[in-house]
């Protein structure tokens, strides 16, 4: 392939994805915003939980 | 017509097994590393008579099965099976040395619960256990957690072809990646990243209540590997009660439903796609169920009364619960209180959520989330079908990070795999009532031990027949891949006996 083809294709996928570094920075932000997501599905899970056990114990007590 | 099978076809399946023996020689470095570490001498002679021994089978495996012969499916299977079977056998090697059990089977039993993610044990006093015995218990379950065969994969399966065959013989069907060993190299950042995390936020909470910087150094690792691969091993024999400590009880949760997620899911959140934790059916069907045992569990708490505050509800019946669900078998409860603090309301309420179990392709077991969601669907399909006009077209469809279509093969498949479920949790319930145990004590321990989880009723000790650990070192194992793998290996033997000789084309 031509050099100047290959610098056009390199710099339009700059263009569209952004340089490797910040393609970078994007992979660990989703990560990062990845693991609190999941931990954020537990802490809901758990505090629906709670509020049953709480309804339940007031109805049967 | 049903093929013999040659002797390349074994020579390559023994070429297999070879290379996860070697995975697991190489696993058994890390606890050496921890017995001299702490001049544990003679654990450390103890393990590495244990790499020794994986070494001479790999070397004699390489030397004398080398076969130009393409892997194929059942190859891959069987594989998996075999080499699961045998990594006990190995494993069990620095067990039965350690002088903690009574039997070779008995540590061949706690070396397939280690492996499978199931947290039973028959090691003897293990408050006086060495740390790199410790150490080799954890990592046990933290590498069977992610799979024997992944590790294999990720470092030493250098060709790919068949490569996913063996893969998906370890229960996990699904591709993160398009080339199975990236696949299997993404699982393992996703773990290790979790790890790094894990240990440092208990190595924090374990400092804050007070334990030694050493000791919580240990004990975080072993905390983590534990509740990350849904194995539910402690160091001690008091498992999570141990700690009296509602903080390391949260983490320990946290980390363990997090492991019990899909790593598909995982990686489709790392990859920015955030809102398929709150569409994906696993999650959907988790979080239904969760609330509904929960319901239980509290109506059976509230008639016995033992336990008076919310606190306690949460920290004992939601704990357990929760760890049950998630094939985890952390516990803050002793065995004898389970059976009498909970009532058989709530008792029968965690061996549903136990069978259940957690997501597909995760660390855990049980019938898993996405096949009780394909049976619901399936299900609530049929009865759409008998109301609606004959005319309608109807096609149920799930979400798993794409939207399936759920056809009659796949529901069909679903349904199999969960009647055989039924089956090991059956049979093992029936056998252990046939020995004089409760039934609530005997399907208790049974679907425990078939999907994976590890808590117990009381009916898992040295103490318990012959028959019924073998029946569970089975229950596990099939349990653990699913049976489809099992077939594979039955089938290749009895191929040798009924199969017709014929010559490769």
């Amino acid at each position: 392939m031509p050099t100047s083809e290959l610098e056009r294709i390199m710099a339009e996928s700059r263009k569209r994805y952004g340089s490797r570094w910040r393609s970078r920075v994007r992979k660990w932000h989703n990560s990062v915003v990845g693991i609190f997501s999941e931990i954020s599905l537990v802490v809901a899970i758990s505090l629906i939980s709670l509020l049953i056990m709480i309804i339940v114990r007031a109805i049967v007590i | 017509m049903i093929l013999r099978p040659t002797l390349d076809d074994f020579k390559l399946v023994g070429w297999g097994v070879g290379r996860i023996i070697l995975a697991v020689g190489l696993i058994m470095i890390v606890p050496m590393v921890t017995s001299l570490a702490f001049r544990e001498w003679n654990v450390a002679v103890d393990f590495l008579i244990g790499i020794g021994c994986c070494l001479i089978f790999w070397l004699s495996m390489e030397l004398t099965c080398q076969v130009k012969l393409d892997l194929t499916w059942s190859h891959g299977l069987v594989i998996s099976s075999a080499g699961w079977l045998l990594a006990m056998f190995f494993g069990a090697i620095p067990h039965y040395l350690s002088g903690h059990f009574s039997s070779f089977l008995d540590a061949c039993f706690d070396v397939m619960s280690g492996f499978t993610t199931t947290g039973l044990f028959l090691l003897q006093d293990l408050d006086h256990v060495s740390n790199g015995m410790n150490m080799w218990r954890h990592v046990l379950t933290y590498a069977g957690g992610q799979g024997i065969v992944v590790i294999a994969l990720t470092f030493l399966f250098v060709r790919t072809s068949g490569a996913f065959s063996i893969y998906s013989g370890e229960a996990k069907e699904e591709r993160l990646l398009p080339n199975v060993i990236r696949t299997a190299r993404a699982i393992w950042l996703i773990s290790l990243t979790y790890l790094v995390i894990g240990c440092i936020v208990l190595f924090a909470a374990l400092k804050v209540e007070g334990m030694s910087t050493g000791r919580s150094f240990l004990q975080s690792t072993w905390l983590f590997m534990g509740s990350w691969s849904t194995g539910g091993f402690a160091p001690q024999s008091l498992n999570l009660l141990y700690y009296h400590s509602f903080l390391i009880e949260m983490i320990t949760m946290i980390i363990f439903v997090i492991g019990s997620l899909n790593f598909a899911l995982h990686y489709s959140v790392w990859s920015g796609r955030r809102s398929e934790i709150w569409k994906n059916v696993e999650v959907r069907s988790f979080a239904i169920t969760v609330s509904l045992v929960t319901l239980f569990v509290t109506i059976g708490l509230s008639q016995l009364g033992v336990y008076t505050t919310i606190a306690e509800y949460f920290r004992k019946g939601f704990y357990i619960l929760i760890s049950g669900h998630t094939t985890t078998g952390n516990s803050t409860v002793y065995s004898s209180s389970l059976l009498n603090e909970f009532g058989a309301l709530a008792l029968w309420a965690i061996v549903l959520a136990m069978a259940i179990g957690a997501s597909a392709a995760s660390t855990g077991g049980g019938f898993k989330g996405l096949r009780v969601g394909v049976f619901v669907k399936s299900l609530w399909h049929d009865i759409k079908s008998i109301t609606a006009p004959e005319s309608a077209v109807m096609r149920p469809k799930i979400h798993h990070i794409n939207d399936i279509w759920i056809d009659e093969p796949l529901a069909r498949g679903v349904m199999l795999i969960l009647l055989c479920y039924v089956a090991i949790y059956f049979v093992g319930g029936l056998l252990g009532v046939a020995y004089g145990y409760p039934p609530s004590v005997a399907f208790f321990d049974s679907v425990s031990a078939g999907s994976n989880t590890g808590l117990s009723a009381g009916l898992v000790s040295p103490l318990m027949p012959s028959v019924l650990k073998v029946y569970y070192v089975f229950s596990m194992w099939v349990g653990r891949l699913e049976f489809l793998a099992i077939f594979a290996l039955v089938g290749m033997f009895a191929s040798t006996i009924v199969g017709r000789k014929v010559g490769r084309a």
